[in-house]
């Protein structure tokens, strides 16, 4: 089944031209990286796919679950299941983790007619995530990302990629930041998500985290669209030869 | 209008333990000072003054003015006299602290308080009590209440204004040395007109702690000012305040250092909706003998709306070297990159921006009376925007 298809897109942001006809398409079951050098576009992409209010698609067009994702709002694409892992975790004092993804869960329940958790079948889920994540419990009655170090602002993005289970997952480097014991338990958590009905799109600088999780295509993106796409075998290469590999050849 | 004239409105009253004369005098010289005119520049007093015109019944009428609840029933350490009834060296001390320290130049109402309170109320706390002492001004009062906390004693307070008439609050407070006081207060209710003043007086290393809650009303005014007089005394104060649409909130708040090592924090945020008008004015004086000193003043605020008006002003006096002292203020709005994180996850815009403004009023809102004040703002927040989940 397809789940994302990108197609020309071209986007804007504060006037300037990002994305220059990217296009992409996802099926249930696939985990795309995508891989380029700094400005290339890969979190315009990103951003856009989760409806951010500063980009400006010019033309080109997104379709997500066979639904046109530009028409939907930023919290409606969440509802259908797009969830985006923020290259950079907003800080929010005030609202512990807990309360913050509870209200996210029931808001995506009521929007689908579901059921709301219990309070106690909740507390269990996010439990076993943060421990499936290394993280102390206590971290759940924290207040979002506050005051949180690098890597568990990371961590704690793919927690509620763990609780929210959506279909289609776009992580904005979430390995930047990491050590190399965290990219193992966060790449382990990513996997354990994985199954043939949902879809990931990675977005990386380095080949290390796609030894943890093997993607079935890598992409390349310079210049806002992708100018090349392989197997694994391409962050290796890329990896060993760097960008200007690409542009010499 | 001038003092003799208001004077001689003021409803009947017993003005036995006041020199009414030096009062009405002061008053008068206050009305018209400059200094007063810049302190109320936010606020107008006439309005106030007005009040105490027309209020519904005279004072000296009140059954209860104000309703004191002493947690667990009555506790021996805590001591009730109304003034009528003090003993003559106990209100030689009531006179003492009301002149040195209420009746100033800077609260003209504290005179047209006193001059209009029929009576008023000595607390005296002599051991460390086990219950609360509860406070609650419900009626349309202008009862002075001194509380004297002996040394060493260790007491929770809560005070809370749920009058919606024209009131005014006026609270003594003396902490002994090495006392620890625990003062929780809010004002909340859509008050017609509601002046507050409250002030502390710090010795030797006692240690006083205040957590304020205020809503915005059709005139409100609420006055702090902390006397840190014995060596090592020490305040922190929490405040959050919410102003909603045509309503008013002036809050002023001094702190004056007047002994070595003493220290002060102050941690203050708000929020303005709609055509609310927000004041914040705080205050800190570092006198010459009080080397050592350390003071932090924050004061943050949201303007939820393009009409929205917020003043803040922090204001540094320092008259000696080696002290510590930081502030900041700032007026903004929320964050439009949390939004959109929020929003990312689910919640609504309007959901996401209420979750926000909660979370900033939260950060400062913790004691006793968190659960009803949370309650209230996130009320306040509804109504503001009423698709809020």
């Amino acid at each position: 089944m397809r789940l994302l298809e990108v197609d020309d897109l071209h986007v804007t942001v504060a006037g300037q031209q990002i994305l220059t006809g990217l296009s992409l398409s996802i099926d249930a079951g696939e985990v795309h990286a995508i891989m380029g050098p700094n400005g290339s576009g890969k979190s315009t992409l990103a951003n856009v796919l989760a409806g951010h209010p500063g980009y400006e698609i010019t033309s080109g067009s997104i379709r997500y679950k066979d639904i046109q994702l530009e028409d939907l709002k930023v919290e409606e694409r969440a509802h259908l299941g797009l969830f985006l892992a923020f290259q950079y975790p907003v800080e929010i004092p005030g609202v512990s983790n807990m309360e913050f993804m509870k209200a996210a869960l029931d808001a995506q329940a009521k929007a689908r007619n579901e059921e709301p958790m219990s309070a106690i079948e909740f507390m269990k889920a996010a439990r076993s995530a943060a421990q499936q994540l290394d993280l102390n419990p206590d971290f759940l009655k924290r207040g979002v990302n506050e005051g949180f170090s690098g890597g568990e602002k990371k961590r704690n993005e793919i927690l509620q990629l763990l609780l929210l289970q959506p279909t289609l997952a776009v992580l904005d480097e979430t390995d930047s930041g990491l050590d190399i014991d965290a990219i193992q338990t966060v790449s382990a958590g990513i996997n354990r998500f994985r199954n043939a009905d949902n879809g990931v799109l990675l977005i990386t600088h380095y080949q290390r985290l796609l030894d943890y999780i093997v993607p079935d295509v890598v992409h390349v993106l310079a210049n806002g669209r992708i100018i090349r796409s392989g197997d694994k075998s391409l962050a290796v290469t890329l990896e060993e030869k760097g960008y200007t590999w690409l542009s010499a050849s | 209008m001038n003092a003799a004239e208001i004077l001689n409105d003021l409803p009947s009253r017993d003005m036995a333990w006041l020199n009414s004369a030096e009062a009405a005098e002061r008053l008068s010289m206050s009305l018209v000072s400059g200094v007063v005119k810049e302190q109320w520049k936010y606020t107008p007093i006439k309005g106030f003054i007005d009040g105490f015109n027309h209020l519904p019944t005279p004072v000296g009428e009140m059954a209860n003015p104000v309703t004191i609840v002493i947690g667990g029933g009555e506790q021996p350490q805590i001591k009730l006299t109304p003034f009528s009834d003090a003993a003559a060296e106990d209100l030689d001390y009531i006179r003492d602290v009301l002149h040195r320290g209420i009746f100033s130049e800077r609260y003209p109402l504290a005179d047209l308080t006193a001059l209009s309170a029929g009576n008023g109320l000595f607390i005296q706390v002599s051991d460390t009590p086990e219950h609360p002492l509860i406070m609650d001004f419900s009626e349309t009062v202008c009862t002075p209440v001194v509380i004297s906390v002996s040394a060493n004693v260790h007491l929770e307070l809560m005070e809370t204004a749920s009058a919606v008439g024209f009131h005014t609050q006026f609270i003594r407070l003396d902490l002994g040395e090495h006392a620890v006081v625990h003062h929780a207060r809010s004002a909340l209710a859509n008050a017609v007109g509601h002046w507050s003043l409250l002030q502390a007086s710090i010795a030797q290393s006692a240690s006083y702690f205040v957590q304020s809650y205020a809503s915005g009303a059709e005139r409100r005014r609420i006055d702090t000012q902390i006397f840190l007089h014995g060596r090592g005394a020490s305040v922190e104060i929490d405040g959050a305040y919410l102003v909603e649409n045509g309503c008013h909130l002036d809050q002023q708040t001094i702190i004056e250092h007047q002994a070595a090592d003493t220290f002060s924090k102050q941690r203050f945020h708000g929020i303005g909706l709609g055509k609310s008008k927000t004041t914040f004015n705080g205050r800190i004086h570092i006198h010459r003998n009080a080397p050592g000193s350390d003071a932090a003043l924050t004061n943050k605020n949201l303007a939820l709306d393009p009409q929205t008006t917020i003043n803040t002003k922090p204001e540094l006096e320092i008259y000696t070297d080696d002290v510590k002292c930081s502030h900041g203020a700032t007026v903004g709005q929320l964050s439009e990159d949390a939004v959109f994180y929020l929003r990312s996850r689910g919640l609504s815009d309007e959901g996401a921006r209420a979750m926000l403004a909660t979370a900033f009023l939260k950060t400062c809102v913790h004691g006793p009376l968190a659960d009803i004040v949370e309650q209230r703002f996130l009320e306040a927040l509804s109504r503001h925007s009423p698709g809020l989940e």
